[in-house]
């Protein structure tokens, strides 16, 4: 397949198709992201200045049928960690793109004018369509409104916050129906970025398009058979929706909820304790109840849903849509684990409705739920909300509206400026990225992958999770204090997946069925034609490139460390701390 | 004695009529192990993937004590 890249260029409004680099030949996803900004982005540049650019990237595979495979990712110096970024999301875009043979579309330059635009990218041209009265919008109206006019398109782009230059701005996608926005590359402010370009939307037509062919039709053949059987199998990644198999069809990501709450690990009350009785309201189980119930109640007017695909040719469906129980109606499409957690548990809020509805308000303004959640928390801590009042929260988050309030403006910049501006020092982050759902007292990998990836604070950088908590590949001792190789090797294979363009949910399966790892290797190998495409070597090659542009950014082994509380305070009810030497955080990479 | 269980996702059927994430306080019999328990409610070992007892990881061979909390889960993934 002779893929293209699109270069545009803001400063003059202007784009360039361009053959693929021969060294970028073999890349895709975070590979393809990270090596471009790598390259072309001086690591000591502003992130919201002129010579930040941001890159979006279909994975190797996006738009074949090799399952699952159909993840963006998205990358640029990072407004919000001050390093390298990649943010990958499911949706339409990807493969749209890949229908129309575009590897990567790069966005750069400064505009010299005050006007927004989108982008519409088709098979014959990219054209710039002028959107100040798009400006401002919620993106529910937004996605709506463009959908009317460009249906069944692929859309991703910058909301309020992203417009606004927040540094918790994320880049919406919309999902397969554009019921919502929700498909988020969330994390890390890259929707700021694009939002210094004056661009709201891309807009992804693939009429006319094809799908991308592998090079070596057999092996990939061979390797994507292997992945299906692994995926369908497994009784994570398998069963069916409405039935007693399949967990993730039928609970969808938030079924971790109860199991990190029972495992003494779900952090509560800004990371106070381990343990949250409300928990089991706002769970994957509780979703499931609720859309059973609802669907009973209004037949064919109801919206809820679990089982739902995140993006087309996803046979794993964790995704669902929360419905309003008093009219079945869809509240937010997926509620996730890490959201419900962060919006909730987080914030001691345990009214489902509350928390899918805090969820909305986020996917409409255009911030990451992660470190939105944990701003909440630092607004509790500073009397701004009391403590699980699910309304209060919803009506401060309302402020973000308005970019003349203040409080919501210092909100939307995430958990790390919010406790600067409102004088909390209790603040779950590592290089400006506020923590996910696990705390790492009680399980000591997640801490050393937090510590330690490129990313600041991300649980999916190196899942360690799975071993520790969910039994996979064996098992690992979560207490364990020796955890640099564990993190490393999911550190280095993460990487991978991610530039594949498979989702990580793959890695449930294929930890437990040797079949299934095969099939990762050989679908990306048949497709580019090689022999082979080394898990380990081309996963450390990533995170090499990655490592040397946050050492270039001014980053030093002390942004490797986690906030002091966790080493000093014990957490209820193991009564434990994260214990693990800053000899084993740095082993990670320099044993690498 | 009495010990505390509670079952998640697929495998609360196996506790009709409670509520998510309730416990339920049962007898069992002295030096009753979890796979006691699993053959009580007939639950394959391959279906309770993830045991803990007091919040720590525990295998079948566990022997229960009075009072333990016992939490089972069939295999499950997410985050």
């Amino acid at each position: 397949m002779n893929y293209k890249i699109i270069r545009v260029n803001v400063s003059d409004m202007t784009y360039k198709r361009e053959e693929i680099p021969e060294k970028y030949k073999l890349l895709g996803g975070r590979g393809l992201t990270s090596a471009i900004v790598a390259d072309e982005v001086d690591p000591k540049t502003d992130p919201l200045g002129p010579a930040n650019k941001i890159v979006f990237a279909l994975g190797i595979l996006s738009g074949t049928s090799a399952p699952s495979s159909g993840r963006l990712s998205v990358g640029a110096k990072s407004p919000l960690t001050r390093g390298i970024k990649e943010a990958n999301a499911g949706g339409l875009t990807a493969t749209r793109l890949a229908k129309l043979g575009i590897k990567a579309v790069i966005i750069e330059g400064e505009p010299k004018h005050e006007d927004w635009y989108h982008i519409y990218i088709s098979k014959d041209k990219v054209e710039f369509i002028k959107a100040n009265e798009h400006a401002n919008m919620g993106l529910y109206k937004l996605i709506d409104i463009l959908w009317q006019k460009y249906p069944k398109s692929g859309l991703v782009g910058a909301g309020i916050a992203g417009q606004r230059l927040l540094r918790n701005a994320g880049i919406f996608g919309n999902n397969p129906e554009n019921t919502d926005p929700g498909r988020y590359a969330g994390r890390g402010g890259l929707g700021a970025v694009l939002g210094t370009k004056k661009i709201i939307a891309i807009i992804t037509d693939d009429t006319g398009g094809e799908r991308p062919k592998p090079v070596n039709e057999e092996l990939f053949k061979k390797g994507r058979d292997k992945m299906v059987k692994a995926l369908k199998e497994h009784a994570i990644t398998g069963g069916k929706a409405g039935t007693d198999e399949g967990a993730l069809k039928n609970y969808g990501s938030n079924v971790l909820q109860n199991i990190i709450n029972e495992a003494g690990a779900l952090p509560t009350k800004n990371f106070r304790i381990g343990y949250f009785e409300g928990a089991k309201n706002i769970s994957g189980e509780a979703v499931h109840e609720l859309v059973d119930e609802t669907n009973e109640k209004f037949g064919a007017d109801a919206e809820g849903e679990y089982g739902h695909a995140c993006h087309p040719g996803c046979i794993i469906r964790c995704s669902n849509t929360v419905p309003d129980k008093n009219t079945g109606k869809l509240i937010v499409s997926p509620l996730e684990y890490e959201t419900a957690w962060a919006l909730g548990t987080n914030c001691t809020i345990d009214n489902l409705e509350q928390v899918a509805m805090m969820n909305r308000i986020c996917n409409d303004i255009g911030i990451d739920t992660i470190d939105a959640g944990n701003a909440i928390a630092v607004a509790m801590e500073a009397g701004k909300i009391p403590w699980g009042d699910g309304k209060a929260a919803i009506e401060f988050m309302k402020k973000g509206y308005d970019p003349d309030d203040v409080e919501g403006t210092t909100f939307m910049h995430g958990a790390k400026v919010a406790g600067d501006t409102w004088g909390v020092d209790r603040v779950a982050q590592v290089k400006g990225q506020a923590f996910p759902a696990y705390d790492p007292r009680p399980i000591r990998g997640i801490g050393v992958t937090y510590a330690t990836t490129t990313m600041g604070a991300d649980h999916t950088a190196g899942y360690t999770i799975a071993p520790e908590i969910l039994g996979s590949a064996g098992g690992a001792d979560p207490r364990e204090l020796n955890k640099a190789d564990l993190s490393r090797a999911f550190q280095s294979t993460t990487a991978y997946i991610d530039q594949a363009g498979y989702c990580l949910f793959i890695a449930f399966a294929i930890l437990d069925i040797a079949e299934g790892m095969e099939g990762l290797e050989e679908t990306v190998a048949g497709f580019l034609g090689k022999e082979k495409y080394n898990i380990t070597e081309v996963g450390n090659k990533i995170l090499k490139i990655e490592r040397e542009f946050n050492k270039n950014a001014g980053f030093t082994k002390e942004d490797d460390r986690l906030p002091k509380f966790f080493r000093e305070e014990k957490l209820p009810p193991h009564n434990v701390t994260f214990d693990v030497t800053d000899e084993e955080l740095d082993a990670v990479f320099e044993k690498m | 004695m009495n010990i505390r269980l509670k079952m998640y996702a697929s495998l609360r059927k196996h506790l009709p009529g409670t509520e998510i994430g309730e416990e339920v306080k049962i007898e069992v019999e002295q030096d009753s192990t979890i796979m006691d328990i699993l053959d009580r409610y007939t639950i394959e070992e391959s279906l309770a993937k993830i045991i803990f007892v007091n919040g720590i990881h525990k295998t079948v061979e566990y022997v229960l004590e009075e009072n333990d909390l016992l939490v089972i889960f069939p295999p499950i993934g997410g985050g």
